[in-house]
C-alpha cells in the first residue's frame, strides 16, 4: 500500500514537472497575439457591482472594466474622450455639452445612446439610491436630450470636479428601468459597455469576465479576466511564487507588503516570473496640528515643527524605504502639484531658532517655556494615533523623540479607531495627531482645507483658515479651464507648504508584481489603463481558455 | 421520553431568547459601528449618504427597539438583509454552507475515526512508547499554531514541490475540467485545510478517549470478563470500548456547532469560502444582521447538539432514563 502512495506521488511529482517552461521566455517581445487569461487576485471581498451602489475600491476597480464612462482619466491624470466622443464648456461654465460615441452597444447587443445618459443621471441623483456619489449630482439642475448622440448638462453654478467624476460609469435604462435600484439583481450580474463582460461571480471565491469582442477600442487580446478573493496577503504571495496568480496590483488596487518586497522577492521562482512596479498611492499621511490650539497658532511654529521631525529617518524606520515624502494634497504627477515647492529640510538646529523667533525659551529642564495668556506654558502636547496600528505607533514614536531633541514634550496617547474618531477628531478634542486622507484624481481639496468646513461632521479637521486659500478653493471648483485651475491650484500648493497647517509626511506605495508574459500595460497613478492593449505572444501563453 | 424531548424543545425558546439578546448587546458594546467605518478616510463621501445608511439600516433607533424589530422578523424567519451587500442574510449564509460543511464535516469525521483510537491504543498500552507516542503527537498538533503550520505546509507541499495547490476550493481553470478531474481537483485543495484543523483537534479527543478507557478497563466487570476466560479481543472491543464510548458521545455533540462556525483562521488562510471567513468578516465590519444571524444558528446547533448527544446517551446506556 505504502508502495503504491509512493508511486502515486512520484507520478504527479513528474507529470506535474513536465510541461514547465523556460522561463527565460518570458523576457522575450514577440507578436502582438490574442489568447490567454489574467488571474489577479484581491484581499477584500468584493459587496456591489452596480456602479451606483459601489463604495468600496475592489469593486470599483471591477466595474472599471465592465463599465465606460463619458470621459476617463489618462495616465497624466488628464481627462480625455471615453462614451464621449467630445464635450464643449459653455463660456460660464455652467453647461457641459458631450457629443456620444456613435455604434456603441451594451454587452447585451442594445446600443448605447443619449437616454442611458440621462438615465445614470436619474439614478445617481436619486435620493432614494443608496450610493455614496449622491453629492457629485446635486448640482445639476437638469439633463437635456439634444439628440440621440447629444446630450446638455445643466449645473446650478459651475463644479470643476464634476466633468471628472460625475458619468463615470454609463447604466443601460433598458435594463434598470423602473426596478429598485438598491435590490435588483443588476448588482450581481452587471452589464456595460466597458473591455470585459461580466461572466460569473461566486461569492468569496472569484469573479469571472470575458473579452468583450464588441468592445468600441477593439476586442481585448486577453481573452479572460478572472479576480480570485484570497483574504491572506502571505496566501496571497504564495500563490504568486505557486504561479496560483499571475499579479497582485494590477487592474486591481492591491499591493505587496513591503516586507515581501523588499525582503521575499529576491529569488528565482520570484525573479525570473515577474516584474516588479512600485507606484504612488493617492494616499498621503499626516500628521494635523489643531490650528486653534495656542500652541500651534503660529506659522513659524509649525514650520519649526516640520523641520524638527526627520520624515526620511520616518520613511526608512518604517516603510522599508517604500514611500516617498509628501508636500501636499496632490499626486506627484498630478498638473495641480506645484514642481517649484520643494519639502522643508531636516533641520532641528533652524526649528530652534524659529522657535526662539516665535518667543519659544528654553527652560531649566530642557523644554521650550512662553508665556501665553500671562501664564509660563511648557511646549507639551499629546499626540493622538490609532490603536493597533503599527506604523502609526512608529511614526508616534519617532515624532516624540525628534521633537524632544528640540526641545519640545510629547505625550503619546492611542485609542481604538471609533473612539478615535468620534471623541476626539471630529469634536475637534485634539491637540495633534497622525491621520491619512486618500485624494481623488480631481485635484479639488475644498472639503479639506477651506474654512467653511469646520463643523463636527465636515472634513477640515485641521480647522485651518486662510482667507487666500478659501478664495483660491471656491475658484478652483468654479473655473473648468485646466490651464486656469492649474494656477490656483499650484498656488494652493504653496501656500499650504509654507502654512503647514499639518506636517505632511509621506505618500505610501503600491508594490505590485504582474507576470513577465504579459506585454504592452503602463503602470500610471490612474491605474492600468487600456486593458485591450495587453497581450501575450503566443509562445508564452499559459491558460487556453 | 416524548416528553421529555418535548420539555428540552420548549426550554429552548427562553435559552435562545438570552443568547440572542446577549450577543445583540455585547456586539452593539464593541466600539464602531458600520457606516461612520466608510467614511473615514475620504472626504470625499457624501455626509448626507451615511445619514441615508443609518436610517435604512435603522440604526437611529433606540437599542431596544431594534431588538425588538430584529426579534418580530426572526420569529417569521426573517434574518434580515446584510449590511454589506444587501442580500438575504440567510441567503449569504446557505451559500457558504456547502464549502464549511465539507472541511468541518470531513475534519470532524476524521478526528473521531483517527483519535479514538489512537486513545483506546494509548490507554491498552498504558506507559509504553506508543502511549507516550500518541501524546507528544496529539500534543504537539494543538500546541503548534495552526496558521504558522498551514504557512509551513503551503511553502514545502506547494511552493517547494509544487505537488498542492495553494489555496481557494477549486482551480481557476476547473470550470473546464471534466467531472472526475473536477472531483480531484477540489480533493487536492482541500487536503492541506483538512489536515491543518485535524491535526490541531487530535489531542482533546484522543485523551477523552484514553482516560475513558483507562477507567473503564479498571473496573470489576472486564476482570469478570478475563476471568470468564473471554479472548482478549472480546474483552476489549465488546465490554471496554463499548463502554468507554459513551463518554465520546458527549463530545461528538459538543462538536457540532464547530460544524457550522468552521476554522476562521484556516478558511481565511486558505481562501476557503466557509461561515467562518464570513463570520469573522460581518464581526470585523459590524454586519449586524449577518453576526446575529451566525450567532443565533450556531446558539441553536449547539443546543440541538446538546440534546441529541443526551437522547442517544439514553439509548447506548440503559442504565439513564429521562422519565
Amino acid at each position: 500500500m505504502i508502495k503504491r502512495i509512493f508511486l502515486i506521488l512520484s507520478m504527479v511529482m513528474v507529470l506535474s514537472s513536465c510541461g514547465k517552461v523556460d522561463p527565460k521566455i518570458y523576457d522575450q517581445d514577440g507578436p502582438v497575439a490574442d489568447g490567454d487569461m489574467l488571474v489577479e487576485s484581491t484581499v477584500g471581498d468584493l459587496t456591489h457591482l452596480n456602479p451606483a451602489l459601489v463604495e468600496d475600491t475592489s469593486s470599483n476597480d471591477i466595474d472599471n472594466l465592465i463599465f465606460n464612462g463619458l470621459v476617463r482619466y489618462n495616465k497624466n491624470l488628464e481627462i480625455e474622450p471615453d462614451l464621449a466622443e467630445k464635450w464643449i464648456v459653455s463660456k460660464d461654465g455652467k453647461v457641459i455639452t458631450y457629443y456620444l460615441r456613435k455604434g456603441v452597444k451594451f454587452h447585451d447587443g442594445v446600443e448605447f445612446t443619449a437616454n442611458d445618459v440621462l438615465f445614470t443621471y436619474q439614478v445617481f441623483s436619486d435620493p432614494g439610491t443608496n450610493t455614496p456619489q449622491g453629492a457629485l449630482y446635486q448640482d445639476i439642475k437638469e439633463v437635456q436630450i439634444v439628440d440621440l448622440y447629444t446630450v446638455r448638462v445643466y449645473y446650478k453654478k459651475p463644479y470643476a470636479p464634476a466633468l471628472g467624476e460625475t458619468f463615470s460609469a454609463i447604466l443601460p435604462k433598458h435594463l434598470l428601468e423602473g426596478k429598485d435600484i438598491n435590490k435588483d439583481e443588476f448588482d450581481r450580474h452587471p452589464i456595460g459597455t466597458g473591455p470585459y463582460r461580466f461572466v460569473e461571480w461566486k461569492t468569496a471565491q472569484k469573479i469571472v469576465l470575458d473579452a468583450n469582442p464588441d468592445y468600441y477600442e477593439g476586442a481585448p487580446h486577453i481573452k479572460k479576466f478572472i479576480l480570485r478573493i484570497i483574504p491572506d496577503q502571505t496566501t496571497e504571495f504564495l500563490e504568486l511564487l505557486n504561479g496560483g496568480i499571475d499579479c497582485i496590483g494590477g487592474f486591481m488596487h492591491g499591493s505587496l507588503t513591503a516586507e515581501q518586497y523588499t525582503h521575499q522577492t529576491d529569488i528565482p521562482k520570484f525573479k525570473n516570473y515577474y516584474n516588479l512596479y512600485k507606484t504612488d498611492t493617492l494616499e498621503y499621511t499626516y500628521i494635523g496640528w489643531n490650528n486653534k490650539n495656542p500652541l500651534f497658532k503660529e506659522k513659524k511654529v509649525r514650520q519649526a515643527l516640520t523641520m524638527a521631525i526627520d520624515r526620511n529617518s520616518i520613511i526608512q524606520n518604517v516603510g522599508y524605504g517604500l514611500s516617498t515624502i509628501c508636500t501636499g494634497p496632490f499626486p506627484k504627477y498630478s498638473w495641480a502639484n506645484n514642481p517649484s515647492v520643494k519639502p522643508w529640510p531636516y533641520d532641528p538646529d533652524k526649528a530652534k531658532q524659529y522657535l526662539k523667533q516665535a518667543g519659544w525659551k528654553m527652560g531649566q529642564d530642557g523644554i521650550l517655556y512662553k508665556t501665553i495668556n500671562g501664564k509660563r506654558t511648557p511646549f507639551s502636547f499629546t499626540l493622538l494615533f490609532v490603536q493597533g496600528s503599527s506604523t502609526g505607533e512608529k511614526i508616534a514614536t519617532i515624532v516624540q523623540q525628534q521633537l524632544k531633541l528640540v526641545g519640545i514634550y510629547v505625550e503619546l496617547q492611542s485609542h481604538e479607531w471609533s473612539t478615535h474618531e468620534s471623541q476626539y477628531i471630529k469634536p475637534r478634542k485634539y491637540e495633534a495627531f497622525i491621520g491619512a486622507w486618500s485624494i481623488n484624481l480631481d485635484p479639488d481639496c475644498y472639503q479639506l482645507f477651506h474654512s467653511s468646513q469646520m463643523g463636527e461632521n465636515q472634513f477640515n479637521l485641521l480647522d485651518f483658515k486662510n482667507s487666500r486659500v478659501d478664495e483660491l478653493l471656491v475658484e478652483g471648483v468654479r473655473t473648468l479651464d485646466v490651464k486656469k485651475r492649474q494656477i490656483i491650484y499650484r498656488e494652493i500648493h504653496k501656500i499650504l507648504n509654507d502654512e503647514q497647517p499639518c506636517t505632511f509626511l509621506t505618500i505610501p506605495s503600491q508594490l505590485s508584481a504582474i507576470h513577465k508574459r504579459f506585454k504592452e500595460y503602463e503602470m500610471s497613478m490612474a491605474g492600468l489603463t487600456h486593458p485591450e492593449k495587453w497581450f501575450v505572444p503566443l509562445n508564452q501563453q499559459k491558460y487556453n481558455p | 421520553m416524548k416528553k421529555y424531548v418535548l420539555r428540552r424543545l420548549l426550554m429552548m425558546i427562553p435559552l435562545l431568547l438570552g443568547i440572542s439578546l446577549l450577543s445583540f448587546v455585547i456586539m452593539q458594546l464593541a466600539p464602531g459601528d458600520p457606516v461612520t467605518i466608510k467614511a473615514s478616510s475620504n472626504s470625499h463621501i457624501d455626509p448626507s449618504y451615511i445619514e441615508k445608511l443609518r436610517q435604512s439600516y435603522g440604526l437611529n433607533d433606540p437599542l431596544m427597539i431594534q431588538y425588538w424589530h430584529w426579534l418580530k422578523r426572526i420569529c417569521t424567519l426573517d434574518f434580515g438583509n446584510c449590511f454589506g451587500d444587501n442580500r438575504p442574510v440567510l441567503t449569504v449564509i446557505v451559500e457558504r454552507l456547502p464549502a464549511t460543511f465539507l472541511l468541518s464535516g470531513l475534519s470532524l469525521l476524521l478526528l473521531f475515526v483517527l483519535a479514538v483510537p489512537l486513545g483506546v491504543a494509548a490507554a491498552y498500552y498504558q506507559n509504553s512508547w506508543l502511549d507516550r507516542f500518541v501524546s507528544v503527537f496529539t500534543f504537539g498538533g494543538y500546541s503548534i499554531p495552526s496558521y504558522w503550520l498551514a504557512f509551513n505546509l503551503m511553502l514545502f507541499f506547494c511552493v517547494y514541490l509544487n505537488l498542492l495547490p495553494i489555496s481557494g476550493m477549486m482551480s481557476t481553470e476547473a470550470d473546464f475540467f471534466p467531472w472526475y478531474q473536477k472531483i480531484g481537483d477540489l480533493m487536492s485543495h482541500l487536503l492541506l485545510p483538512l489536515f491543518v484543523t485535524t491535526f490541531s483537534g487530535l489531542a482533546s479527543v484522543s485523551q477523552y478517549a484514553r482516560s475513558s478507557m483507562l477507567e473503564v478497563i479498571r473496573q470489576d466487570y472486564i476482570r469478570t470478563a478475563r476471568a470468564k476466560g473471554l479472548s482478549e479481543t472480546q474483552v476489549i472491543f465488546k465490554h471496554a470500548l463499548r463502554n468507554a464510548l459513551i463518554p465520546i458521545v458527549t463530545l461528538v455533540g459538543l462538536s457540532l456547532p464547530g460544524l457550522i462556525g468552521g476554522s476562521f483562521i484556516i478558511e481565511t488562510i486558505f481562501a476557503w469560502p466557509g461561515l467562518g471567513q464570513l463570520g469573522l468578516q460581518a464581526v470585523f465590519t459590524h454586519d449586524y444582521p449577518l453576526v446575529m444571524g451566525i450567532g443565533i444558528i450556531t446558539a441553536f446547533l449547539t443546543l440541538t447538539g446538546n440534546l441529541l448527544a443526551d437522547l442517544v446517551y439514553a439509548w447506548l446506556d440503559p442504565r439513564i432514563r429521562y422519565d
